[in-house]
């Protein structure tokens, strides 16, 4: 939970949505909180799929939001496979195939690793005030905490999502829930975060859900420890060597 | 043609031996024409697969559309289909034309996705030139926006009815996604696996507006009125509409399946080899018997004065028409099974049943009889039984009569 003296930091720091006026202004704030320059986890994904829950774990890095990095370690079925998110270029290397193979075109559309998040929830890095038009349609409020609802209409044709609807906490000033629909407004997958941690005046989120709204009794659980950020990631990791290295 | 009637005596002389010679000669047959009819009818049933449903005759696309099968990009699409489509109309000798748009996406029931094969077609002019219309064997072809056909074992696997719902999900040409709510409006049974298991057909203008096409179509299709001339009317289509679009025909854009289908040509000539041998096998081990026991009687011609050459041509004969005779029960025989294979078929199905296979079509396999290749067999047959008697006569020429005499 957030103590008062990091809250007093958060307002120090300016990056707090209450004086904001408009949606992008607090998109841009939300940036400030949560976008951290680099850093490096141990994730646990929890794939529920017909009532039936499978356990992943993967460590991973990531450098802004361009790098990233990740590496199964659990179960032995998938240990040793591995990511690398260059720009909005992915690579995947399993050790069965001994050699590294880009994820591109409609494969892109498919589920990662069998969970809910498709390889293009995981490639996506632009910055969304400068794809979409930011409105701020209203207030609400989720799990008792007052939230701002924001909605995102693409202003450029090249957006994997056409438009999105989120949920940005008033006091945390972090998104807490997003949807996100398809062209025809269709609703195809909705995203809440509920758990943050405060590390180094960012408000980290830690525990993700994402639901493919178009499968029945599925979703994904993201949930994130030994966060360490701002830390100096060594270059030779987000390369193609790397991630071919036996 | 006294020697001739001596053999044809020979032959009816010896009836038990010259019917179980006969009998092996026609088993090996037989099975060899078994073989040419099930290739023949398999390769038949895919090529018309692919003419009927998947391709017609000739396919346009836009230039460096097709890289290879199995991707449908939409970066390189026909922006104009009116115009390429009226040009193409113009020529003659064409049937019909038809302008499709083939994606890929994936269907959901509300409970799984599965990956498909979009296509978006033209609801008119497609019944013209393919027979996805005729093989709609519950409910209806597509008539309204937010109809959708599919396959039945599609419609099985997800466990969809017509009057379903489903939700298709593509990306469109700049990579939003994009889905719609469909209607299952009728069920397709073609028998070609990809229309049968993996398609999800709509009307063109829904799949142009969920790609954001604006009017463009990813090919054309070209039905000729003449099947047998494609070469120089490809080149025609080519002509008129110009450099930026590709003409390609049926089997160029299917060559992967015809090399498995060389392939299968080079196992069904191993396989029609192993049976020739089995069968030359037969007939030597038959003939050589019959020749052995009847060294004695060799002697005897021999000793009458029968020159050598005579008593050779005399088996040549007999093994000419014993061979005859076999080869002419084993094409019957052959033929019989062919009619069968024709009216009937091989059912498959059940060993194959879990196991994704990209030739065309399924395996109820109807045969295909080629009258040639029965007459190449049946000559085969009597050149074969020939052959296997002359090394054991000439052999048996070359002893003395009084050796020959007392040979058992």
């Amino acid at each position: 939970m957030i103590t008062t003296k990091k809250r007093l930091l958060l307002i120090l720091l300016g990056a707090i949505c209450a004086s904001a006026q408009t949606g992008s202004e607090i998109l841009e704030r939300v940036d400030i909180n949560t976008v951290v320059t680099s850093s490096h986890y141990d994730a646990t994904m929890k794939i529920s799929l017909g009532g039936t829950i499978r356990e992943k774990r993967f460590t991973g890095y990531a450098v802004g939001k361009s790098h990233a990095y990740m590496e199964f370690t659990y179960p032995a079925r998938d240990k040793g496979t591995r990511f690398l998110k260059i720009e909005d270029e992915m690579w995947i290397y399993m050790p069965s195939i001994e050699k590294a193979t880009k994820i591109a075109g409609h494969m892109l559309r498919q589920s990662m690793m069998g969970s809910d998040f498709s390889y293009d929830d995981i490639l996506e890095n632009e910055k969304l005030t400068s794809l979409y038009d930011i409105e701020l349609i209203g207030t609400d409020t989720l799990d008792g905490r007052p939230c701002f609802v924001l909605q995102l209409q693409a202003k450029v044709p090249e957006v994997n999502y056409y438009s999105r609807k989120l949920w940005v906490d008033k006091e945390m000033c972090v998104s807490v829930k997003v949807e996100l629909f398809a062209k025809s407004g269709k609703l195809l997958k909705e995203v809440s975060i509920s758990e943050f941690k405060r590390i180094d005046g960012y408000t980290f989120p830690t525990l993700i859900r994402m639901v493919n709204k178009l499968r029945k009794d599925t979703y994904t659980e993201l949930s994130l420890e030994e966060v360490e950020l701002d830390i100096e990631t060594p270059h030779r990791i987000f390369t193609r060597a790397y991630l071919e290295r036996k | 043609m006294k020697l001739l009637n001596i053999a044809w005596r020979n032959v009816f002389r010896h009836t038990r031996r010259t019917i179980i010679t006969a009998a092996a000669i026609s088993v090996g047959l037989s099975s060899m024409i078994f073989m040419n009819t099930m290739m023949n009818g398999a390769d038949k049933m895919a090529s018309r697969n692919i003419i009927d449903f998947e391709t017609s005759h000739l396919e346009v696309f836009a230039r460096d559309y097709y890289r290879e099968e199995g991707v449908f990009p939409l970066d390189t699409i026909i922006e104009n289909p009116k115009y390429v489509n009226d040009r193409i109309e113009a020529i003659p000798g064409i049937k019909g034309v038809t302008p499709r748009v083939k994606f890929q996406a994936s269907i959901s029931n509300g409970i799984d996705e599965l990956p498909v094969l979009g296509m978006g077609i033209d609801i008119e002019n497609d019944r013209r030139i393919f027979e996805t219309g005729n093989s709609v064997v519950a409910g209806r072809f597509l008539k309204n926006s937010g109809d959708v056909l599919i396959g039945t074992d599609l419609a099985n696997d997800m466990s969809l009815e017509v009057g379903s719902y489903i939700t298709i999900i593509t990306k469109d040409r700049n990579g939003t996604y994009n889905a719609l709510d469909l209607e299952v409006a009728g069920l397709l049974n073609t028998g070609h696996p990809l229309f049968d298991r993996n398609m999800a057909i709509i009307p063109i203008a829904e799949a142009q507006e969920l790609l954001a096409l604006e009017g463009g179509v990813t090919e054309i299709c070209i039905r000729a009125i003449d099947e047998e001339t494609l070469g120089p009317l490809k080149e025609k289509v080519s002509d008129e509409i110009g450099a930026q679009y590709e003409v390609f025909t049926w089997k160029e854009l299917n060559a992967a399946i015809f090399e498995i289908s060389g392939f299968k040509r080079a196992g069904q000539f191993m396989i029609g080899l192993v049976v020739v041998i089995i069968a030359a096998v037969g007939i030597i081990n038959t003939m050589l018997m019959a020749v052995m026991e009847r060294i004695p009687e060799i002697g005897t011609l021999k000793a009458m004065g029968f020159s050598n050459s005579r008593i050779v041509r005399m088996f040549i004969y007999e093994g000419g028409i014993i061979g005859a005779l076999g080869s002419a029960l084993g094409c019957l025989i052959g033929m019989l099974i062919s009619i069968y294979l024709v009216q009937v078929g091989l059912d498959f199905s059940g060993l194959f049943e879990n196991v994704d296979i990209v030739y065309p079509m399924k395996f109820i396999i109807k045969g295909e009889i080629d009258y040639v290749n029965m007459l190449y067999v049946f000559l085969f047959g009597i050149i074969v039984s020939v052959m296997v008697t002359l090394w054991p006569v000439r052999k048996a020429t070359k002893l003395e009569p009084v050796d020959a005499l007392r040979h058992v």
